[in-house]
């Protein structure tokens, strides 16, 4: 018995020059903020631009883009929905909606291995890939399937959240996944930031951010989010993080 | 068609085994159908059959068979199938067929209501066997 999707992933994926994603350690770290925000201010630069939400356990980029997908169109595959500034997205929302969803690793790795399978993004600049927190099937399977990804992790300045960002980093460049930088976000004004990881982990910081609660105000305003003060400070981030590819 | 997209998938695992063997051609493709996605057969086959247009194989190469549903639940142990799933509307079979994961999101428990299931059979596409009719040996001139 053999699994017959793995074998189109890469093919699915060719017209597809940069992918990049965005993972972390630990959860709440605004990672979801960053992916969504980084896809959008590329795609209203004029970049041809995806997102995949594979946070299933915690979908929330539709939420930060603003729609509300339904069930998908098909033409060769399954299209995805075209948000803000022509960025395309796709998660599993457009199937389950706002429920919950009960997944255990195995159905994790079936409904990432689908998707990645039959969506038809089409030829893009960039595919943003939206990760849930940890050291779980999706970075594995992300790390696995998808080629010449670049991660780029992202923290609060917290002890605990950048030890737990040290230990996924250890796990992504034993699996030959080099991370290719991190972000610190949500730092406070008086906060001395430590250095994130020691310098012969080879891993660079792309960025911080500050604490940006007005960020609040701006879930699901696309338009207001791209002008807002948490993407001004990511914009540097991105670009560096771009600068690695 | 989405169908399209895992036919895609299976033609583009038949082309790499294939690779492996040079002057064969294909005997067989064993396919499971998992009832869960309920894949339309027909549309699958014709994009299948598009696929391999240019890859010599037998009559009837392509073979599916249909493995019903099972669930099983993760906290008390029940096991069911499609037939005893409840409150199914179209809209969400059409998400199941879509991303069958999306199942988690509509069954629960028919004994005790947890969403805590998993599909232990007939989710979707599985390539069982691929046969292929290897060349025959030349014989050596007498």
């Amino acid at each position: 018995m053999s699994d017959p999707r793995v074998s189109i992933i890469q093919h699915r994926l060719q017209s597809v020059t940069t992918i990049l994603a965005f993972a972390s350690g630990k959860g709440g770290v605004g990672k979801s903020c960053c992916s969504a925000t980084a896809a959008l201010l590329l795609a209203k630069a004029g970049r041809k631009v995806g997102l995949l939400d594979l946070d299933f356990h915690g979908a929330s980029a539709h939420l930060i883009l603003g729609i509300d997908p339904h069930l998908p169109q098909e033409e060769g595959g399954i299209l995805p929905f075209e948000a803000a500034f022509g960025l395309r997205y796709m998660g599993i929302t457009p199937f389950t909606g706002e429920r919950g969803v009960a997944l255990r690793g195995d159905a994790v790795t079936d409904a990432i291995r689908e998707l990645l399978a039959v969506v038809v993004w089409g030829s893009l600049d960039l595919l943003v890939i939206d990760m849930p927190p940890g050291i779980g099937e999706a970075i594995l399977d992300v790390s696995r399937y998808v080629p010449r990804v670049r991660v780029a992790l992202v923290s609060s300045a917290s002890t605990l959240s950048l030890r737990i960002m040290e230990r996924l980093s250890e796990v992504l460049n034993a699996g030959r996944v080099h991370p290719a930088g991190c972000i610190l976000n949500m730092v406070r004004d008086d906060q001395t930031t430590p250095t994130p990881l020691p310098p012969d982990r080879g891993l660079t910081l792309l960025g911080k951010i500050p604490y940006t609660p007005e960020i609040e105000d701006e879930i699901g305003k696309p338009e207001e989010l791209v002008e807002g003060r948490f993407a001004a400070f990511l914009a540097p981030a991105l670009e560096a993080l771009i600068a690695t590819s | 068609m989405h169908e399209w997209a895992l036919a895609e998938s299976v033609a583009a695992t038949i082309r790499n085994e294939m690779a492996g063997h040079s002057g064969a051609t294909l005997h067989a493709v064993n396919l499971v159908f998992g009832e869960l996605q309920n894949i339309d057969r027909g549309i699958f086959e014709d994009g299948l059959a598009t696929m391999l247009d240019d890859v010599p194989h037998d009559r009837d190469a392509v073979r599916i068979i249909v493995e019903p549903v099972r669930f099983r639940c993760n906290v008390c142990g029940h096991q069911w199938g499609f037939d005893q799933v409840d409150g199914l509307t179209d809209e969400h079979r059409e998400a199941i067929h879509f991303l069958p994961e999306a199942a988690h999101a509509f069954v629960h428990c028919p004994s005790c209501s947890s969403a805590d299931c998993q599909v232990t059979k007939g989710r979707g596409i599985t390539l069982a066997s691929i046969e292929l009719n290897e060349p025959q040996p030349r014989q050596e001139a007498q």
